[in-house]
Parts: C-alpha cells; sequence; structure tokens
C-alpha cells in the first residue's frame, strides 16, 4: 500500500496543506475534499508542502486547477512548495510554473503571502 | 522475463497495479519507477473512465528485453476508444481558458518513447515501450 494523506495546519490566516505519499487518480479526492473544506470555510490564502509526497499524477493536478480561480477571486493564493525533482518535472511539463508560485520551502512560501508578490 | 496480471476495472485497483509493476521493475534492476507507474496509471484510468459500463478486467503485461521495456494494457471487452488520439491540451492559454483533458495522455508521451493503440475482437490494447538508460 503506498497510500495518501493530508495534513493541516493554520497560522492566523493562511493554511497549510501537507501530502504524504500517493496522490493519483485513486486518493485525489482526499485532497480536493481538504481544499473544499478550506473553501468553505472561506479561508484562501493556502500553502501545499509537497515535501512527503513522492508521487502525483495528472488527477492530483487537476486538483488544482479546480480551485485555483474560485481562491483568486477570493484575493487569495495557492502557494506551492517544497517539490522533489519528479514531482516538479510533472508541474513543469504541463505548464505550472508560469500559473502557480512553486518555491523551495515554506519559509519562502510565506514570504510570498507577506510580499503579496505572485508569479502571475 | 514477462509478467502478466488481471486486474478489477476500478481505480481503487491501482495500489494492486502499482505493487505489480515496482516487483517487476526490482527484479530487473530498473530504479527510476516514477515515469513508468505515472504512464501505467493515466492509461489504466482512462481505460476506467471509457468503458466503465462493463466489468470486464484490465490485463497488465509487463517486459523487458535488453534495454527496451514493453508494456501491454488490454480491457478485455470494451468499446473502440484510442487514448493516443485524444487531443494534447494547449499550455500556453490564460489560466480560465485551460482544460485538465489531456493532461495524462500528454504526460505519458513526455515518459515513455512510443504509445499504440490497437483493438481486436473487443480487446482495446495500448502497449507503451520506453527505452531505458541503465
Amino acid at each position: 500500500m503506498n497510500g495518501f494523506e493530508v495534513v493541516r495546519k493554520d497560522l492566523e490566516d493562511v493554511s497549510t496543506l501537507f501530502l504524504k505519499g500517493y496522490l493519483d487518480a485513486h486518493t485525489y479526492p482526499q485532497f480536493e475534499s481538504a481544499l473544499q473544506k478550506l473553501m468553505d470555510e472561506r479561508r484562501f490564502k493556502i500553502i501545499v508542502n509537497f515535501s512527503d509526497l513522492s508521487y502525483i499524477s495528472s488527477a492530483g493536478l487537476g486538483v488544482f486547477m479546480g480551485f485555483i480561480e474560485t481562491v483568486r477571486e477570493n484575493a487569495g493564493d495557492i502557494k506551492l512548495c517544497a517539490m522533489s525533482p519528479k514531482v516538479f518535472k510533472v508541474f513543469d511539463l504541463l505548464g505550472f510554473p508560469t500559473i502557480y508560485d512553486i518555491v523551495n520551502d515554506e519559509t519562502q512560501a510565506h514570504q510570498k503571502f507577506t510580499d503579496g508578490s505572485r508569479t502571475n | 522475463m514477462r509478467r502478466e496480471k488481471s486486474f478489477t476495472k476500478n481505480l481503487s485497483s491501482l495500489d494492486e497495479v502499482f505493487a505489480f509493476i515496482s516487483t517487476y521493475l526490482q527484479h530487473a534492476n530498473v530504479t527510476d519507477v516514477f515515469p513508468i507507474h505515472l504512464a501505467v496509471e493515466e492509461i489504466f484510468a482512462n481505460m476506467v473512465r471509457y468503458n466503465s459500463q462493463n466489468f470486464s478486467d484490465i490485463v497488465i503485461s509487463i517486459e523487458k528485453s535488453g534495454k527496451t521495456l514493453r508494456i501491454h494494457l488490454s480491457d478485455e471487452q470494451a468499446e473502440p476508444f484510442d487514448v493516443t488520439k485524444v487531443k494534447s491540451p494547449e499550455l500556453n492559454v490564460p489560466l480560465p481558458q485551460r482544460k485538465v483533458g489531456g493532461l495524462g495522455l500528454h504526460l505519458v508521451k513526455q515518459f515513455v518513447d512510443q504509445v499504440y493503440y490497437e483493438y481486436e475482437n473487443h480487446h482495446s490494447i495500448v502497449i507503451l515501450t520506453k527505452t531505458l538508460e541503465t
């Protein structure tokens, strides 16, 4: 069993989702639910930490596409951080670095919210 | 060495699919599992999504010969659906115009060398080949 887990931590108005394991066509609904819960709570400043995510496929990437517009319409953003090179390659091949801020670690991701800067 | 296994046509089979592929690759001394898992998952998931009305199995066979890895995924009772003809997504359009469909196949084509489709006797077959670096 590869398994998948999402753990959430809130710090003031920023919520961080820590992803662990395999984010695939079978497990992505768990991630979708975690993001939907944030939408329901109107928490739109979101960091996704990939440090423990070993695998992602198109189903996982589709989840990001499903929420980003709502998040930005509400003055928020989804910042991505701590990806392994293999996971980053998948995002890169699909052109995500032009749409999302992808940074090395969580501190930089928080900094992006403080600065108010965005890639796109 | 060739291995073959049948899987229930459901996304919940993915864990078993990954385990089957990993075990084979380990025996074949292939260490870069990620791109193979991804290519197989995307095709498997498409077969589940586009032919969910029947309950036939999906049979996966894998064989390494020299430096070439060949993987067959066969839906044993399917309507013809050529996954290789799915249009690639446009990656340079603004966010609201982006579509999620086609992303998976676009990735498959980046991670393996060739993707073929065959349809014979109600069997929908996708063949992936990849030249290994090791």
